[in-house]
């Protein structure tokens, strides 16, 4: 597809509706908003080039998550993740920013390793049953299940930890 | 989970929201069919207050003389990882930590292991630096030269990685190496184009568990060179390359650093099933070649983290074969850095004193003299002396 091709309409109505969600998922992965930025516009371009046509509106949403989960993989294999520290691997989420308990549960749901806040994030904001997730990001329904349970166990430990605070 | 715990997640999860130019940064990506590069910035995606937390990291960042970057670089890197070393515990002749070389050596492995031709061109760029190291070069196939460029034994295996060079620069893009004899077993080769005329391959091959202690090895790469005969039909040609390089076991060992834990930690490792195991630790040794812990394990317990070790435990598609775990370790240093490896693995077993879990891959060297504590997981564990 050219520029001149380039269908506005379309762009407009998946990027108002599945924006945000790549943003999130890619920004709780990669825990950096510049990365994040960077996997939403390789998740539209691919989306806007892509050769494949959908089933239904499900299956397109399916796609928007897995892709946004792949390009974050590539993204993180990439010579610089692998060896420069950023200040995202540093204190940055170690500052309480806020003392409500959503910013702290928000930071701590940061904190946990990519594919336990990508499951998190399914299940939790989206919506998606332990088989949904597992069928869309080609795992077996027991690992999903045991690394959403790990998940949860890691917040619970860590709102334990911070002053009795409790949300889990 | 209550329902009240399901809104604070979700509440918490809303307050993530992109920049309001995104929208015309990621059309303008669409249109030209091409992601904008990143311009340095700062920004956190949630709320103002994570903007003051994010702006006091950089300030200690600055502080500890960490270095802050924008990267901007094309995400197409490829997902051979096929042949990924499993472990970089010795690069032969590059085995001082504090050899800005080995680190470098190190970081070619695993631009090349990832089959990433953009890092791999650039460090290859370094390389070639008059002040870099020269290893062995071969001259012995006509427009052909072959350069070892360095070694990584894992055992079982040995990865080695060479430049191959062709006059013809379309004859360079031909080059395939065939792995030794019986060396079958050991995977296939990785090879990236790093310039117009040069190849870097990464190969591995099968030299057995730790009692291998040759002085040096020495194996055959053939590599298959097509060409175009002279009546328009595909030849093909093998040549072959002798790639020796030494093992020097007294220099590959850097210095032990064993650890007994004041109290006993505990630190949860993933299984193949649901259930987790959680393990005392009452020793940690940490070397070059990675970390050992000493752990109160049954034999059921063992037998539980083989069984996630053998399966590849993973969850995720692309990583199938990567045999990658969820375990991060990393070591602190005082000054506030972090040592990280690429990826970790463990092994499970036991012996004479008793059963261990070995990390198998540090990756990055670890500075013993600045190491303060060791990050399993969660687990923050103080390094004493």
């Amino acid at each position: 597809m050219d520029s001149s091709q380039f269908d506005e309409e379309e762009f407009d109505r998946v990027y108002d509706t599945y924006g945000k969600m790549v943003y999130r998922i890619a920004f709780l992965r990669l825990k950096s908003a510049e990365d994040a930025e960077d996997t939403v516009q390789d998740v539209f371009v691919k989306y806007m080039t892509r050769n494949v046509g959908f089933d239904s509106e499900e299956h397109r949403k399916a796609w928007f998550i897995r892709a946004a989960v792949d390009l974050c993989k590539d993204l993180k294999k990439g010579f610089w993740h692998t060896r420069v520290l950023k200040i995202s691997d540093l204190s940055v989420l170690d500052i309480a920013v806020e003392s409500d308990l959503e910013s702290e549960c928000l930071l701590d749901i940061i904190r946990l390793p990519a594919k336990q806040n990508t499951v998190l994030y399914l299940y939790y904001y989206e919506g998606y049953s332990i088989k949904q997730i597992a069928e869309m990001l080609g795992q077996k329904e027991r690992s999903v299940s045991s690394t959403l349970s790990r998940a949860r166990r890691s917040l619970r430990n860590r709102m334990e930890q911070q002053d009795g605070g409790e949300y889990i | 989970m209550k329902s009240d715990e399901r809104e604070m997640i979700k509440k918490a999860i809303q307050r993530i929201v992109p920049s309001d130019d995104l929208k015309e940064r990621v059309r303008s990506a669409a249109k030209s069919k091409r992601r904008s590069k990143n311009t340095i910035k700062l920004k956190c995606g949630f709320n103002a207050a994570s903007f003051i937390a994010a702006a006091a990291a950089v300030a200690i960042a600055t502080a500890l003389g960490v270095f802050f970057y924008n990267e901007g670089m094309s995400t197409d890197s490829g997902a051979g990882a096929a042949n990924q070393p499993s472990s970089q515990t010795h690069l032969n002749g590059r085995d001082d930590p504090d050899d800005e070389k080995y680190q470098y050596i190190k970081e070619f492995f695993s631009a090349v292991s990832a089959n990433d031709p953009e890092s791999a061109a650039g460090l290859f760029e370094i390389y070639n630096d008059d002040n870099a190291p020269k290893s062995q070069i071969w001259n012995n196939i006509d427009g052909i030269t072959a350069q070892l460029l360095g070694e990584c034994i894992s055992y079982p295996y040995c990865h080695f990685m060479l430049a191959v060079t062709a006059d013809d620069p379309e004859l360079a893009r031909k080059i395939t190496p065939i792995l030794p004899d019986g060396q079958e077993q050991a995977g296939e080769s990785t090879a990236v184009l790093v310039s117009d005329d040069t190849q870097v391959i990464m190969t591995t091959m099968y030299i057995g568990d730790e009692n291998f202690s040759p002085d040096s090895l020495q194996s055959h790469i053939n590599l298959t060179v097509e060409q175009e005969g002279e009546d328009g039909s595909e030849e093909s040609e093998q040549k072959s390359c002798t790639v020796i390089f030494k093992c020097d076991h007294e220099k590959d060992h850097s210095p032990e650093l064993s650890i007994t834990p004041d109290e006993r930690y505990t630190i949860e490792l993933p299984t193949a099933d649901a259930a987790s195991v959680y393990t005392g630790i009452s020793e940690i040794k940490l070397s070059a070649g990675g970390i050992m812990l000493r752990c109160d394990l049954t034999d059921n317990e063992i037998a539980v983290l083989e069984q996630a070790s053998d399966d590849g435990y993973s969850d995720n598609a692309a990583d199938e074969n990567s045999q990658e775990k969820e375990v991060v370790i990393s070591v602190k240093n005082k000054d506030g850095t972090i040592t990280r490896p690429d990826h970790t693995k463990y092994s499970v077993g036991k012996d004479s004193i008793g059963a261990y879990i070995a990390f198998d891959n540090i990756c990055a060297p670890v500075d013993y003299e600045n190491a303060q504590s060791l990050m399993i997981g969660d687990t923050e564990i103080p390094l004493g002396r």
